[in-house]
This record gives C-alpha cells, structure tokens and sequence, in this order.
C-alpha cells in the first residue's frame, strides 16, 4: 500500500506544477490588466505604471511565476488587489466554511446515495422501488437553485424549524451550527446523492449477478451478509471514482448554493474577486481548487487499492 | 436390508418463462436416488438440464426458473417445499456444491481465507481462531501447499486449478452428505482435471461424502463414478451403474453419445460419428420420447407415448420402447441368452482424403513476448513448423501454452517479435499494408466461441458478405449469390442468409464462421479450438464439416485444440505445444502411439477416456 502511494505520489506532484503553470498563464494572458483595473479608468499611465511596480508586475513573467511558487511554499501570499486584506486571510476564512459545506454535503451524498443504491438493488416491494426511482429522478432533474428555493420554503418558512441562511461555524457552536449546515448541504449534495445512488444500484446488480455470490449462497450464507461482505465491497470501486469526482462537483456547486443560502465561503470570494477583477485571489482560489481535486482523486485511487486487491499488484 | 436413500429426487419438473411469456420446460419429471457414499454421475449434452436440476436440488434457480412438480427429500425433508431459513440451514452444510468456472466463482476482492471463514462462520463456527484453523486444515485437505501463508492471499494469486481446490475446500468446509459438482473440472486443462478428478475420489472416500458429478464429459464419467444418470431433453433417459451403461448403453441416446466421443485410441482419418439432428426445442410441449426425432430406431409409439424409465437389462434403467422389450425378451429366454447388441453405434468410418501437396505456409523460429518492462511472458519462443495444401496439422497444448498466440501470428493478428513467416516462399512477416490485404485474404481464422465471435446486430448474410466487401469480391448485386452458395457449402439453408445470430444453434453458428472465413477463398484455415464450445454430439458434425471442404478445396488446416483425441483423429500431423515452444512434431498415430517428450506422455496419460475401446478397421493408411 505504501509502494502504491510512493508510486502515484510523483505524478500528482506534476500534475499541480503544471496546473500552477497553466492557471498562472492563463490568467497573465487574458485581457485585462490588473494594475489597470486597480488604477481606474481615469489614473495617469504614471500611476498605473507605479502601482505595476509595487505588485511586482512590472518583472519578467518567468520571475512572477518563480516568486509566485515561492510565495505558495511560504504560505505568504501577498495583498489582495481589490477586495482588500491578505489574500491568505480571506482564502482561509472562506475555505473553513466551504469545507463545512462540501463535507456536509458529502456525507448526505454518501447516506443518501448508499440508501438510494442498496434499496433500488435490493428492495423487492413494488412501492419502495418506486419511491426510490421518483426520489431519485427528482434529485437529479431538479437544479439546486430550484430545491434550495423549495427546502427554505419547506422548513423555513412553512415549518420554520430550521434557519434560511447565514452560518454559525459548526466548531464553535457545534448545535447552532448544525442548524445552519442542514438546508445548504442537503441542496448541494442531492443531484450528487442521485448520480451515486444510480451507480452503486448497478453496481450491486452487476455484483449480486456474479458467479461467486452463486458460490455464496450455495454455501448457506445470508442474503444480508451476502450483500455486506461480497456484493458491496465488488461495487464499491467505481462508486469511490464517481464519489472522489462528484467531490468536485460539490465545490463548483458551492458556488451556487452558497449565493442562495448566504454562506460565506471561498464560492462567495470566488464571486467577488471575479467581480472586482482581484487578479491575486483568483489565481490563488484555482490553484486551490485544483490542488483539493488532485488530492482527492490520489484518495480516492488509494481507497480504491485498498478495496481492490487486484490492482495493488499491477 | 436397504437403508433409506439420502437424497430422492421424484418426478421433478422445472420450468422457466421466456421473455416472449412462454415456458421453457427445462426439467422434466426426473426422478432418481441418491444414498450415502454413493458417487453419481449427470450426464448430458447443453440443454440436457442436467445443471438446472443440480440447481433445482438446492432451490437455486436463476431468474424465472421455478419447481413446478415432484418432490426433492433430503432425509425425508421435502427441500422443494421448504422455507428459506431451512434451505440456508442444508446449503453448505448438508448439501455443498462446487461451480465450473473457478476464474469467476471466487470473490475478487476477498482473501482465501475470508472465503473459507465466511463458510464457517454461516454454520455455526463462533470462535475466530477455531475457525482459521479449521480453514487452514481445509486447505491442507485440498492440497493446496503452504496454507497457513496461501490463507491472506486473494484468488488471483492462484492458478485455476487451485481455485477449484479452494472451492472443493469451500463445499466441503460444513461437512456436507453431498457434494454437488457441476462441471467441475471443464474450465481446467486435462492434467489439472486429472489433480481434481482424483481429489475428488479420494475426497469422497475418505470423508463419506456421496459425490453427484454434473459433466458432458464421458470420460470423466467412466473414471470418477460408480452410477451415471443420462439426461436428454430434461428428462431422465438412463440410469444404471457406469461400467454397465458404457459397455452397454440400452438407450440409442446414451450409444449414440458414446460413439460421438472421440477416442485417443481412434487412428488418425478417422471421421467422428455424430447424432444427425439438434436437440428438441424444450418450450414446445413433449409428446413421447424426447429422443424419438434423432433416433435411428424411433417407432410410431415413440412419438406418441412418453416412454417410460424401466428395467433394461441388468440393473440398468432406460426410458426406451425397443430397449424394454429387448430386455423382456431376454429375460423370458433367460440370464445368459441378454447378448443381443442393444443400438450398436455405427462403426466408425475413414475420412477419404487426398495426400498433402506443396507448403504453403512456413514459420521460422516465431518468436512474441506481452507485458510491460516490469513483467514479460514469453507466448512464443522459437517455434518453427510448416503446413502443406490439404493438410492438417494439429496444435495441441494446455492453456497458456502459446497455441492461440500462434494462430493470431500466423493469420497476421499480431505481429511476431521475431523469426519469419513465409507464404508460398514470399516472406510476409512484417507485410506493407497492400501486402497485409493480400494476405490476410489467403489466411482465414475460425474462432472458439461461436456465440461471441458472431456481430449479434449483423444478420447472417452480412456477416458472411463482411470479408467479400473488405477484400473487394465481387460486384455488390453478385455477392447474395455468393454468400448462398457458401451457406449450402456449410450445411446450412441459404434462407439462413435473412436471419439474426441468436436465431442459431451453437453449431450451426459455428457452421455461419466457417461460411465467413471461407468467403475470401483461402488457402490456408487456421481453426482456433473450433469444436471445444460444441457438444460432442454437433462436434462431430464440425469436424466432418471442416475435412470435407479440406477434401473439396485443398485447404490447408491449422486446426488448434486441447483434446488430443479429436485433434489424433483430424490431423495429418501433430505438433505439441507446451510454454510457448514446440516440444514435440510429428505424425498423428506416430505422435499418439509413441510419444517421445514426457510432456506429451504425460497430455496423453491425463485426456480421460471412456470404457470401452472400440478398435477401428484397421486403416489403409498412406
């Protein structure tokens, strides 16, 4: 396990670098100088050209790119153009209330989506199987923005019983917090739930069809262990894959949700510092977003290892 | 004095629903018995239903497959009728059952060890360590070497072989009255059956265990049970001890099968004797015999009447009209007069062939590695031989041999790492894509599954009009013409031509590749394991099928198989194959009668063959 960690651990590692390349190129080349926008429309060139050279735009682009990584190594990443304070400082407030969020959101995706898998796979009552393939179609088909409005509706205003926006971090009132979390990660996790939830039914399908639970049962083992020990940990792979991808999804959907639900995290900042052309932030923000994806997907290829023998050995 | 059987099966009748919502009647009132120690044996060509009743006992059907009649009483308990609770209670413990296929019975992603704990743990086993040990010792029982260290591998750390041992190890780990086994040793080359056969014997012997053994494969029969059941049709057609029933098969069923078998001791040119016909269709209800439209001895009755399952002779019970009265007859004219030849098989005939011509194929030291850096397999080493028009020369060799690498180098699949294949004395080993054309248009293959190697989208006739579009043959409007006469050169109706693939049998499927390799007019037909999906009953057929059109068109056959004695029977020349060389060439007889490698001996002493030999007229040969 370890040998297989050491082995994918330097492709992930360049697969950020050029990531870093790439987001840093990208943003340098499109239009729209960022000392120009700070400057306003009606600064002297003299101005534009001094406020270049306190951002240090004014050096050779390789340079930038050099310091840039310096300054991502040192963790200090210098004054945010527009929106004002630390880059670093608004990142990390932001990111602890999107972590919030996505891992809320997440382990509604994973109950959620085991509840919809196994009872779809293994449900023999007509009206449980139909619940489940309206709920989940449903999940799917709505957009967020429909079912954010729906479940604020719901349990806001109509029942009343839970918050309609805003955040009381979770670590420091842990059961306000909790409150508050309920409505946005439930909104940003169903479409993901659904999606899982149709995976991990065929994945047991396929599994429960296969000649070893025929061994299985000849053997006199339960039904229920059957499932548990042989069916689920053979669907299991691709369901972690689709779930280490849908992780992704659930942080580009935080943009969204987190509009409706006023939650103030890195989607909100995300949306400012495009507003306001806050070159730093955003870059930072993408190379962030592209690190958590690199790191998940190493998780999950090691999750999937650990589920699967057979690929600990190619 | 007789104790009461363990098993009694009584009038068992299954049935499936079709998609289209009709019935299939698989099983048709089968009955027989089963006592402790007993070893018995299923036998039956696919459709025979001897693996649905198998199944049936431990009411396992899959999908619609339901019990619609008889009775199946373990001890006296009635297990068609019995709850779930009780079912789980016999499965495993009272009744184990091992699979065909060990490459898929065992679950991927569980060590060896859980497999055996999971058995365990469902029949009571509590203590952990107890259990561990107890799995330790199945192992060692099976014969797997190191146990306590193989317990933490997983199933793709073992060879097939012993995954079989680990399955037996798996039904034999509740101490089960009997062990089911169901093709157990089919998916395994003939010495690695030969390993389980004989475990299996020493099993049942040692622990009590009555064996029923499900196989299509008499020689496995002969060698491993004391009673044979032959199925046909879903229905019981004979029943009585091995030695009798294969020395004297009462039904024409059981003589024709038998006669179908090929034999390793049958000189080479001699042509396998096939069941003319195909199976009955088991969604049509059954008037009289199933056998009656096959049978060479059919009477009006037989069609009319289900015969039933009645003294033959001996203690040998057969459902057949003549067979009875044969057997009333002898009785009446007393023991020693029942020397009446009961439905004497055909005596085998000799293929008529021309002598071999020029070569036309040439392979020089052929040479082909797979894998990456990190792991190599060497397919192919050094492997030299050549092949004249009209003859056959025969492959023969176990799985991971490198006959199959062979055949895909040869018929330009696969490129060959190294050494030269020469066509007509043109080198074309590594052709340039007009020359590649030219020759694959003069090298067809055949491949082994008939049912896979056929477009299911594609209808007949445009499967086998493929190779004349991608070679160019012909005008468009010309090629019907063609692909009729090439299905009436096969055996088959050219009204076939309209039709879909799964509207076929497994042979005629086969007959339909056949049609499409010879489309392009090849010289040379490199056949890879063309029967070994085919029952031996239609196996026959093929292979006369493939001699004639060699006879008709000077072919030139590479023909690739496992079972030595059908390759002895078809081939001019054999070679061996064993890790990827050729250890051994030479005349099929020669080969057969006097083997030189100790591989080959030991290919030889492994293929099972059924009692009796029949000796062949001697053979004129050239």
């Amino acid at each position: 396990m370890r040998g297989y960690l050491l082995r994918r651990l330097p492709s992930a590692l360049l697969v950020l670098l050029a990531a870093s390349f790439l987001v840093f190129a990208v943003l340098r080349l499109v239009p729209g100088d960022p000392a120009a926008v700070l400057a306003g429309p009606d600064a002297s060139p003299e101005t534009e050209a001094a406020i270049r050279a306190r951002l240090g735009l004014d050096a050779p682009l390789p340079t930038q790119y050099v310091r840039w990584l310096g300054d991502l190594l040192t963790g200090d990443l210098g004054p945010s153009y527009a929106i004002g304070g630390r880059t670093a400082d608004l990142i990390g407030d932001g990111l602890g209330a999107t972590v919030e969020l996505t891992l809320g959101a997440l382990l509604f995706v994973v109950v959620l989506g085991a509840a919809f898998g196994i009872l779809g796979a293994t449900a023999r009552n007509r009206w449980v199987l139909g619940t489940v393939r309206v709920l989940t179609t449903g999940a799917l088909a709505v957009p967020p923005f429909v079912t954010g409005v729906l479940l604020v509706l719901l349990f806001s205003v109509l029942l009343g019983v839970l918050p309609p926006g805003g955040r009381v971090p979770l670590l420091a009132a842990p059961d306000l917090g909790v409150q508050y979390l309920l409505l946005p990660s439930l909104c940003l996790a169903l479409p993901s739930a659904a999606v899982l939830g149709r995976y991990l039914k065929d994945g047991i399908e396929r599994a429960l069809a296969e000649d070893y639970v025929r061994t299985a049962t000849a053997a006199g083992i339960t039904p229920r262990r059957i499932l548990r020990r042989h069916a689920l940990p053979n669907a299991l792979p691709p369901v972690v894959t689709l779930l280490g991808m849908q992780t992704g999804h659930l942080l580009g959907g935080a943009v969204l949700v987190e509009a409706i639900f006023a939650w103030p995290g890195l989607g909100q900042l995300a949306e400012q510092a495009l507003v306001r052309r806050d070159y730093p932030v955003v870059r930072d923000l993408l190379l962030l977003l592209v690190t958590v994806f690199v790191l998940v997907q190493l998780l999950t290829d090691l999750v999937h290892a650990w589920l699967d023998p057979r690929i600990r050995w190619e | 004095m007789t104790t009461p059987p363990l098993l009694e099966v009584r009038g068992l009748d299954v049935e499936f629903t079709t998609p289209d919502g009709g019935t299939l009647h698989a099983v048709r009132d089968v009955s027989f018995t089963l006592r402790r120690g007993e070893t018995l044996a299923v036998v039956g060509e696919s459709g025979s239903g001897k693996s649905t009743t198998a199944l049936a006992l431990l009411r396992m059907l899959p999908g619609t497959g339901r019990i619609s009649g008889g009775t199946v009483r373990l001890d006296g308990e009635d297990l068609a009728t019995a709850g779930e609770d009780r079912l789980r209670a016999v499965r495993g413990a009272r009744i184990g059952m091992v699979f065909q296929d060990p490459m898929t019975a065992l679950n991927p992603v569980l060590t060896v060890g859980r497999h055996l704990d999971e058995v365990l743990r469902a029949h009571g086993g509590t203590d952990k360590r107890a259990r561990r040990a107890r799995a330790v010792e199945l192992l060692r029982l099976v014969g797997i070497p190191d146990p306590e260290r193989r317990l933490d591998d997983h199933p793709h750390q073992f060879s097939g072989g012993q995954r079989q041992r680990v399955l037996i190890a798996m039904a034999l780990a509740g101490e089960p009255d009997v062990l089911l086994a169901d093709e157990p040793t089919t998916a395994l080359d003939a010495t690695v059956q030969d390993q389980i056969l004989t475990l299996l014997g020493e099993l049942t012997r040692t622990t009590g265990t009555a064996l029923v053994l499900i196989t299509h494969n008499m020689g496995v029969v002969a060698r491993s049970c004391a009673r044979v059941l032959v199925l046909y049709g879903g229905t019981v057609v004979e029943d009585g001890p091995t030695a009798e029933v294969l020395t004297r098969p009462r039904h024409p069923y059981t003589a024709g099968l038998l006669a179908a078998v090929p034999r390793l001791s049958a000189p080479s040119g001699t042509r396998l004797t096939g069941i003319p016909g195909t199976p009955p269709d088991l969604s049509l209800p059954l008037t009289g015999c199933a056998f009656a439209a096959r049978c060479a001895l059919a009477e009006d009755r037989c069609h009319t009447a289900a015969p039933p399952l009645a003294d033959a002779g001996g203690t040998v019970r057969a459902a057949c009209f003549p067979a009875a009265e044969r057997a009333a007859r002898a009785a009446l004219a007393g023991p020693d007069e029942d020397t009446e030849p009961p439905a004497a098989p055909p005596v085998p005939a000799r293929i008529d062939r021309p002598a071999p011509g020029r070569v036309v194929l040439t392979a020089e030291s052929l040479s082909k590695t797979y894998g990456s850096r990190r792991r190599r397999f060497t397919a192919l080493d050094g492997v030299s031989l050549t092949l004249a028009a009209g003859e056959t020369l025969g492959i023969v060799g176990e799985s991971g041999s490198g006959k199959s690498t062979l055949a895909r180098v040869l018929a330009h699949a696969h490129p060959a790492d190294g050494g030269r294949i020469l066509l007509d004395g043109r080198d074309v080993t590594r052709p340039g894509r007009a020359e590649l054309h030219a020759v694959r248009r003069r090298v067809q293959m055949v491949f082994q599954d008939p049912y896979a190697s056929l477009n299911p989208r594609m209808t007949v006739g445009e499967i086998v009009a493929e190779p004349l579009r991608a070679f160019a043959i012909g005008a468009p409007g010309e090629r019907a013409d063609r692909v009729a006469e090439l299905l009436r050169l096969v055996g088959l109706d050219p009204a076939a031509a309209d039709r879909h693939p799964r509207s076929f049998s497994g042979g005629q499927r086969q007959r339909i590749g056949i049609a499409r390799a010879l489309a392009p007019e090849p010289d040379v037909l490199i056949c890879d394991e063309p029967v070994s999906a085919l029952d031996v009953s239609v196996q026959a057929q093929i292979v006369g099928l493939l001699t004639d059109l060699q006879r008709d068109l000077g072919l030139a056959l590479v023909f690739i198989a496992h079972d030595l004695a059908v390759v002895r029977q078809v081939s001019h020349r054999i070679a061996v194959m064993h890790d990827g060389r050729i250890v051994e060439t030479g005349g099929a007889d020669e080969l057969c009668e006097h083997p030189r490698d100790p591989y080959t001996r030991a290919l030889l002493a492994a293929a099972p063959e059924p009692v009796p030999v029949r000796r062949v007229p001697e053979a004129v040969s050239a």
